[in-house]
């Protein structure tokens, strides 16, 4: 069994399109397993980033990023996307001129199927430049690469609170605080 | 303009019974939610979900998560986890 991939979306475009982004940024890396498949989908050793070769011939700004802090992967089941903040791969001596990175998951391996698990599959590569330092050419100069970190799991608030959370909430919107506790009241009880 | 910040009961329960270690985390990120809680800042990062956050901190030990009311200029801390 191998479960169907589909993807990249955007931000991010497909080869043989550079994506453009600025240094210190992370993008959206949106996907889709044909529904929900656990958070445990990427084989060891991916997702991971290494810088490549650049072509200045086709590029296109990567129009959403975020912050490139912690990286994080989410489901979201109203329109069947998983999310990964990805990072490009950067080299150890960060060139003038900027430097190309290719971004690259090993599509997922269910557990215990058997299977050796579907080649990489290769997506769009993201151009990185220095802020106010270059044009667009990214000229290529050695490059090493760095790890990805490891995907966070957001926790879930259990569906019994998440009810009597939303009661709450409404109760808030109505004007009435009660089961509420000001935060100054808090930290000056726990001397924070 | 500061953002009205309030915890529910769980929640302040959590952090009465937290280590010092997250008792301190918790009141640096309320800290930056009380200017603009719709951010991240340099200090941790944010996911959005409508109107629902999640504050990552801790290099990814401890999730703080709220709630900004779209107009009310109100924080709801909600729940607290934390890995050790």
């Amino acid at each position: 069994m191998i479960w169907n991939f589909t993807g990249f979306f955007q931000p991010v475009d497909d080869p043989p399109v550079f994506n453009l982004m600025k240094a210190g940024r992370a993008f959206p890396v949106r996907f889709s397993l044909d529904g929900f498949q656990g958070f445990g989908i990427f084989t060891p050793g991916h997702p991971r980033s290494e810088t490549v070769a650049c072509d200045p011939t086709q590029k296109d700004p990567v129009e959403e990023t975020v912050p490139a802090l912690v990286s994080v992967l989410l489901y979201n089941p109203l329109n069947d996307r998983y999310t990964l903040s990805g990072r490009p791969a950067a080299p150890g001596r960060r060139p003038v001129g900027g430097w190309c990175s290719s971004w690259t998951t090993a599509p997922p391996t269910p557990p215990n199927s058997g299977s050796p698990g579907n080649p990489p599959h290769p997506h769009g590569r993201v151009c990185v430049r220095e802020y106010g330092r270059c044009g667009l050419s990214c000229t290529l100069v050695r490059m090493s690469s760095q790890p990805t970190p490891e995907p966070v799991e957001l926790p879930e608030i259990p569906p019994e609170e998440r009810a009597e959370l939303e009661a709450l909430k409404q109760r808030i919107l109505a004007g009435d605080y009660g089961g509420t506790i000001p935060w100054d009241d808090l930290a000056a009880e726990l001397g924070l | 303009m500061a953002f009205r910040v309030i915890a529910t009961e769980h929640f302040a329960n959590q952090l009465r019974n937290a280590p010092g270690e997250l008792a301190g985390y918790v009141s640096a990120v309320t800290a930056v939610l009380r200017v603009d809680p719709t951010v991240a800042s340099a200090a941790f990062d944010v996911v959005r979900s409508d109107e629902e956050y999640t504050a990552i901190f801790a290099h990814g030990r401890g999730f703080l998560i709220y709630w900004v009311p779209a107009g009310h200029d109100l924080v709801l801390l909600e729940w607290l986890v934390w890995a050790g």
